[in-house]
């Protein structure tokens, strides 16, 4: 199952993820990161918009 | 806890968010200003030049600890060696974001406005009531910070607030939420780093620029000397998406080929919308200010003083919205006005130049640079184009001709 993965170690908290998702499925919240996986529809903008790569979409174990 | 209603609340403390609080607050309107971040203006997401000091300053005097450099001109680095020295003094000036942002909003706060941190706007509602009772739910969820930026939520509040002006930045969810388009889209929005270097890298009180074919085209790098923190910030940006490259990198490896050795302190990332200004960005009761209404130069990505600027113009309409009894869509179009003849005329050519050079191939490209490099040579008098008036003729030519 493919899913969005967020590496905090690596994010900037710059938020640009969230102008792109046309879902409105990102959020942040002074400087954490909220991924409604229910809205999210992996479509990669917010991996490709990310200055320092902190967002994949990955394969994960359904657990 | 908040009120239960207000006049105005404006959501984010930016530039553009403060200087519309503040100045609603002073013409009397009872003013809620709400950030949900911790700390205003941490972490920076900017390259913090912003222009001259004259044109800030008409907002009223910046305060010198929020000023790194006076900016004396321009070095362009263009293709094929061809390259673009721009003298000119006091041309712009390098901000502390980390200072000038609280600073802002101190002012908003002194002025009478509530500033509320750690207070996110969940949600905005329709226009309620019609005529002059009308007004907006916002929900807010106010939290608690933990002193390094993280903050946990502990209770929400819904408020009333007869104009919501929401300069909520580049994320842009507050006016997508009320139904505008105000989404950063592919190939309108651009992604960009900034390490902080150690020393100075190039020319102290001016900004330098890489652009074109031989560095990055659909974006630019930058070389930008903080002088107090004696720091460059050293930073990259283009359009998304991008092919397969990530901005990070691709700024590293262009530090590490111009300047090997440099020493990063920090780094610092941001994204910015280079659509130029919405279309629409207005509703009854309702404004978009600053980045959530795309006001930065779509070829600099510079963003603060239009944001400024922005914010004044909003609340100056706001005011005269209130003595009027008229909030309506209508009415607030006066600010979108007033931002258009000021700058949104301004950036719209820009839109227009940007993609005109982004198009080109290497070759038109170092044709066109050489034109402009004889323009900044001859001290920008236009006879210089008739130094080469065919090339010129041809430029304009194909510029009056492109669509954008």
């Amino acid at each position: 199952m493919k899913k969005l993965v967020h590496d905090k170690s690596k994010c900037l908290r710059c938020a640009g993820c969230v102008g792109v998702c046309p879902k409105m499925a990102l959020d942040m919240f002074g400087l954490d990161l909220q991924i409604d996986y229910e809205k999210c529809v992996r479509c990669g903008l917010c991996t490709n918009t990310c200055p320092v790569g902190a967002l994949k979409i990955a394969e994960v174990d359904n657990a | 806890m908040l009120d239960n209603k207000y006049d105005v609340v404006v959501i984010g403390a930016g530039p553009g968010g403060s200087v519309a609080a503040r100045n609603v607050a002073r013409a009397g309107y009872k003013t809620l200003l709400l950030e949900k971040r911790e700390r205003i203006g941490y972490p920076v997401r900017c390259g913090e030049a912003s222009t001259n000091l004259e044109d800030l300053q008409t907002y009223g005097p910046i305060s010198e600890d929020c000023i790194e450099t006076i900016i004396n001109g321009l070095y362009i680095y263009g293709p094929n060696g061809v390259n673009i020295e721009v003298p000119k003094p006091g041309t712009g000036i390098m901000l502390d974001r980390e200072k000038f942002d609280p600073w802002l909003a101190k002012l908003a706060a002194d002025d009478g406005a509530e500033v509320v941190t750690a207070a996110r706007a969940e949600y905005v509602g329709d226009v309620e009531t019609a005529g002059n009772d009308g007004y907006r739910k916002v929900r807010v969820v106010l939290g608690k910070g933990n002193g390094s930026g993280s903050v946990t939520a502990e209770s929400t509040q819904e408020i009333l607030a007869k104009m919501v002006i929401a300069a909520d930045g580049v994320e842009s969810r507050i006016g997508r939420m009320v139904g505008l388009d105000s989404i950063q889209k592919p190939g309108l929005t651009c992604t960009g780093i900034d390490f902080h270097v150690k020393g100075m890298l190039t020319r102290p009180d001016y900004l330098t620029f890489w652009q074109g074919h031989d560095f990055i085209n659909d974006g630019y790098i930058w070389s930008f000397p903080k002088q107090k923190s004696n720091m460059t910030k050293f930073g990259a940006g283009f359009l998304i998406p991008h092919k397969n490259e990530n901005i990070f990198d691709v700024t590293m490896e262009w530090l590490n080929k111009l300047f090997p050795g440099a020493e990063i302190d920090h780094v610092v990332g941001g994204v910015i919308p280079v659509s130029s200004t919405l279309k629409d960005y207005t509703l009854d009761r309702f404004a978009l200010v600053g980045d959530a209404a795309h006001h930065t130069n779509p070829l600099t990505g510079g963003g603060i003083a239009a944001a400024m600027r922005a914010g004044r113009f909003c609340a100056q309409t706001v005011v005269e919205g209130f003595k009027n009894d008229n909030l309506s869509k209508q009415f607030l179009k006066t600010y979108e006005k007033r931002c258009y003849d000021y700058f949104g005329k301004t950036h719209d050519f820009e839109y227009k130049f940007r993609k005109f050079l982004l198009e080109m191939n290497k070759e038109d490209q170092i044709g066109l640079y050489k034109v402009l490099q004889g323009f900044a040579l001859s001290g920008y008098k236009k006879s210089a184009f008739l130094k080469t008036p065919i090339q010129t003729a041809k430029y304009l030519y194909k510029f009056a001709k492109f669509k954008g």
